[in-house]
């Protein structure tokens, strides 16, 4: 991988991006996009607590970053027709508080039924939506103004809550230079630095999204341009004023929620025991790739349960020897375990 | 996070192999000891006899006590064997002629030891000399109440104590502790149970060296040194003697050397010395082959702790502001962890007189009794309650537990059996005292219940489904939320009588998490119940 970049954790002095750094990085830039079908789960234990799980995410980010169908604009009518269907057929009848595991509506978070529009004005879905049609209507405030977007200027229109589909102008734009230096030679399309992405995603601690971001928090960037934080880098919504677009889904281990309104993933990268096993656990994450990130100083029965967890797959998966032969060498200190799922 | 990743990463790559210098320690009198100790628990364990049972749980406590932590021959643990076979005369027609054999060779081992010192107390001396010469940063692993036995071996003048910061007593001590070079260890290397480690320190070694002082016969678990990444071994293939020298990380594993150095007596050559059989291994069989389950200990105050197996749903208090929800049902393990309060409500029907309205209303009547005949005749009450059966192996400390007043938890004997001694002996409280609507039991069974109540095991009739008082339970707790704030800022402990109109009546106790530790194996009903932490002690793995 060869970065350029130089790295600084915890505050310490700058040095050059340490092996360990570079091999995660390099495991979540090098696992492969799901064109062969085949799901994988892989799990990667560390010799201490660290912000692994960030770092093979932000590998797969920079991945994605030169993948021209890695953006929301393909689906996003569709998108916003599922989640006015959720609204109208769902949310807007029901009188509990949003609790979709108790009530099994079969939602994974609420449809509130608000959208924006240009990234500022606040709509409603209107009940004239015709969902048999295909055709959206949303309604402004009391002044009953009602717009109906065709497929074409869906773009437009952004579910309220979830980051901008595609930004107008080049103001908000990703850094390419830092993702350009931390994968050395990484293809990247320019336009993917405008576009979010919600088919990549981070399932954070459980202890919260908070404690999540601050491990990641530790870990920064120097490059010839200037620093670069590894939350801003991740650019999962909220994490850095600077990010107008958003590349990671993130998935809240301890509410169970999605930032967005989103489909399943193809890849989640899990942080901790307690969050690798509801990513294994939760139907929306039954179809995508899953690599967890645990580290083994832990009690017997925690590492008990993540190991007896994903060994208990081996009766329909096989270890992947081939991504493992693709990877460089493993630092000292981190063991990697890789399944592939037989073809079926 | 507290060590930056980088530094450990640093640290392993700077290391190709680190060494475990197993110092395996024989001494012939001590392994008379063991022997007969062994035989007697495990002949005892296939009683049906309840003091057997018992016996020979608190002698399995004693043995791996004594395999784990270097304690001092001199002290408690001679009192201690001695003591128990002093009131145990009767053993012989009691449980038969073989065990009696047994008490008098352990007897004569345990007089054999009393001028001896611990050579695996002199081995630990002699390292820390060592490392302390060569100027070299070490650190004591051990559990938290073996503490002491290390550091009064360095208590005598001209010795330099051990500080606070050379002892870890958890992983998470061992997760947030800088590098060092050398880690000292007593007893085999187990993941669970009693001389307890993480894992970690094969996996995910902070140090250079494991120096290892162990017990002749005493193996290292098999399969220590877990890691959930690598692929499962098949664990009966090893013989268990020494630590898995290669554990296998990633394609560039940590290796580690193993230096084995004997000392003591050979035991091929003592007249009448046999190799000593593992003893923590051969104890654990025997709970697998019992109808025990899995627990968690959550140690409290007072040396009391309950215990909880996997996947309890534990209603607990969490006083972080930052909580999302401080009342709430949490799992070991999971979200149930040190610093938050467990909740025990105390619910039910049953009328115990005044207790409703006092709690502890009749263990101040036989408490003030018992505190006063200690005051003025310890050893004759001692006598007079160990004629009439009750031979705990400690009972002059036990006396003095039962004394304290009435808390959140009643100290009292665990069983009713004792108490009822207890209660014949000190001469208090006559069933003409019951109230009479309450006729049906004697004021020992009332005050029995008091406790068994103060204990968590609390009769809650009068409920048809127990999904009901949960439920119920937590809707009152957060309406209280407030004042168990309030009540949390000021106790670690505390009662909370529930209001009326709520639905249920009685009370919530809450107890605050000091500790959490796994590796116990105990019967139904000793899960979910406050226990001493001596008594936990039967119930380690």
């Amino acid at each position: 991988m060869q970065t350029t970049m130089l790295f600084s954790e915890a505050d310490q002095e700058w040095r050059p991006v340490p092996h360990w750094v570079e091999f995660l990085i390099r495991l979540g830039y090098d696992w492969p996009d799901g064109v062969s079908g085949q799901r994988r789960i892989a799990l990667v234990s560390m010799p201490c607590d660290s912000a692994a799980a960030s770092l093979i995410a932000l590998g797969a980010l920079i991945r994605d970053l030169g993948n021209p169908n890695a953006n929301d604009i393909d689906g996003h009518y569709d998108s916003l027709l599922r989640y006015a269907r959720q609204y109208l057929q769902s949310c807007s009848l029901c009188d509990m508080p949003c609790d979709p595991g108790s009530k099994n509506c079969g939602y994974a978070a609420q449809a509130t039924g608000w959208v924006r529009y240009q990234h500022t004005t606040r709509y409603r879905v209107s009940e004239r939506t015709s969902l048999r049609n295909r055709h959206l209507a949303f309604v402004r405030g009391k002044s009953n103004l009602t717009r109906y977007p065709l497929p074409e200027g869906a773009i437009d229109w952004q579910i309220a809550g979830d980051p901008p589909v595609r930004l107008t102008n080049q103001d908000g734009a990703l850094p390419e230079e830092a993702y350009g230096q931390i994968v050395d030679r990484a293809p990247i399309l320019h336009g993917n630095l405008l576009k979010s992405f919600s088919g990549l995603c981070l399932a954070g601690r459980v202890a919260g999204k908070t404690a999540t971001r601050e491990v990641c928090g530790s870990v920064r960037f120097r490059g010839a341009n200037g620093e670069y934080a590894l939350p801003e880098l991740l650019t999962v919504q909220e994490w850095a004023q600077s990010n107008a677009v958003s590349r990671m889904n993130y998935f809240n281990a301890r509410t169970e929620q999605f930032d967005r309104q989103a489909s399943a993933p193809a890849l989640v990268v899990a942080d901790g025991d307690a969050s690798i096993l509801k990513t294994l656990r939760l139907s929306a994450f039954q179809r995508s790739d899953v690599i967890g990130a645990v580290h083994r100083t832990m009690e017997r029965g925690q590492l008990e349960a993540i190991g007896n967890r994903v060994h208990g797959l081996r009766q329909w998966y096989a270890e992947d020897y081939g991504m493992l032969g693709r990877l460089p060498a493993a630092p000292r200190g981190i063991s990697v375990l890789i399944l592939v799922r037989g073809a079926s | 996070m507290a060590i930056a990743a980088s530094r450990i990463f640093d640290f392993l790559e700077r290391q190709e192999a680190g060494t475990v210098e197993r110092h395996e320690i024989s001494l012939a009198a001590f392994g008379a000891l063991r022997r007969s100790l062994r035989q007697i628990v495990l002949r005892l364990r296939d009683s049906d006899d309840q003091d057997a049972l018992s016996l020979s749980g608190q002698l399995r406590a004693l043995l791996s006590e004594w395999l784990t932590i270097p304690v001092a021959f001199e002290c408690s643990m001679l009192d201690a064997v001695s003591g128990f076979f002093r009131r145990s005369e009767a053993g012989g027609t009691r449980w038969g002629s073989d065990i009696q054999a047994l008490y008098d060779e352990a007897i004569r081992a345990t007089e054999n030891l009393r001028s001896v010192e611990n050579p695996v107390r002199d081995e630990i001396r002699l390292v820390i000399w060592e490392l302390r010469a060569q100027a070299q940063t070490f650190k004591v692993y051990c559990h938290r109440r073996a503490r002491p036995h290390f550091e009064t071996i360095f208590i005598v003048p001209g010795e330099l104590p051990l500080s606070e910061d050379t002892f870890l007593h958890s992983v998470q001590d061992y997760r947030n502790t800088e590098p060092f070079d050398t880690l000292i260890k007593v007893g085999p290397l187990r993941a669970r149970g009693w001389g307890s480690a993480p894992d970690a320190l094969l996996t995910a070694p902070r140090f250079r060296t494991l120096v290892q002082v162990v017990w002749s016969g005493c193996s290292d678990e098999p399969g220590f040194g877990y890691d959930p990444a690598l692929p499962p071994t098949d664990n009966t293939a090893t013989d268990g003697a020494t630590p898995p020298v290669a554990v296998s990380i990633g394609r560039r594993p940590v290796q580690w050397k193993t230096l084995v150095t004997r000392s003591g007596e050979d035991p091929g050559a003592a007249a009448g010395y046999t190799p000593e059989e593992d003893e923590l291994r051969a104890f654990r069989e025997m709970d697998q082959s019992r109808d025990e389950r899995r627990a968690t200990l959550f140690e409290i105050a007072g040396k009391h702790g309950i215990l909880y197996p996997p996947h309890s749903e534990v209603l607990s208090f969490d006083p972080a502001s930052s909580a999302c929800e401080p009342i709430d049902y949490r799992r070991p393990g999971e979200s149930l962890h040190e610093g938050l309060y467990i909740i025990l409500p105390r619910l039910g029907e049953v009328d115990l007189g005044g207790v409703r309205a006092e709690h502890g209303h009749y263990s101040r009547i036989w408490k003030a009794r018992l505190e006063q005949q200690w005051r003025t005749d310890a050893s004759g009450l001692i006598k007079r309650l160990q004629a009439a059966g009750l031979n705990l192996v400690y009972l002059g400390a036990a006396i003095k537990h039962w004394c304290e007043p009435p808390s959140t938890v009643i100290h009292a004997p665990q069983t009713m059996k004792h108490f009822e001694i207890l209660v014949r002996v000190l001469g208090v409280g006559s069933d003409a005292e019951v109230p009479q609507h309450l006729r049906w039991g004697s004021w020992s069974q009332f005050a029995w219940v008091e406790i068994a109540r103060s204990r968590g095991e609390a009769i809650q009739t009068g409920f048809e489904e127990q999904g009901i008082v949960d439920e119920q339970s937590l809707l009152s707790l957060r309406r209280l939320i407030a004042i168990i704030r309030a009540e949390a800022l000021a106790k670690a402990d505390f009662l909370l009588p529930i209001p009326d109109g709520n639905g249920i009546r009685g009370e919530f106790a809450f107890f605050k998490v000091y500790r959490v530790e796994e590796g116990f194996r105990a019967p139904e009903a000793e899960l979910k119940v406050v226990r001493e932490l001596s008594v936990i002690d039967k119930w380690r793995d």
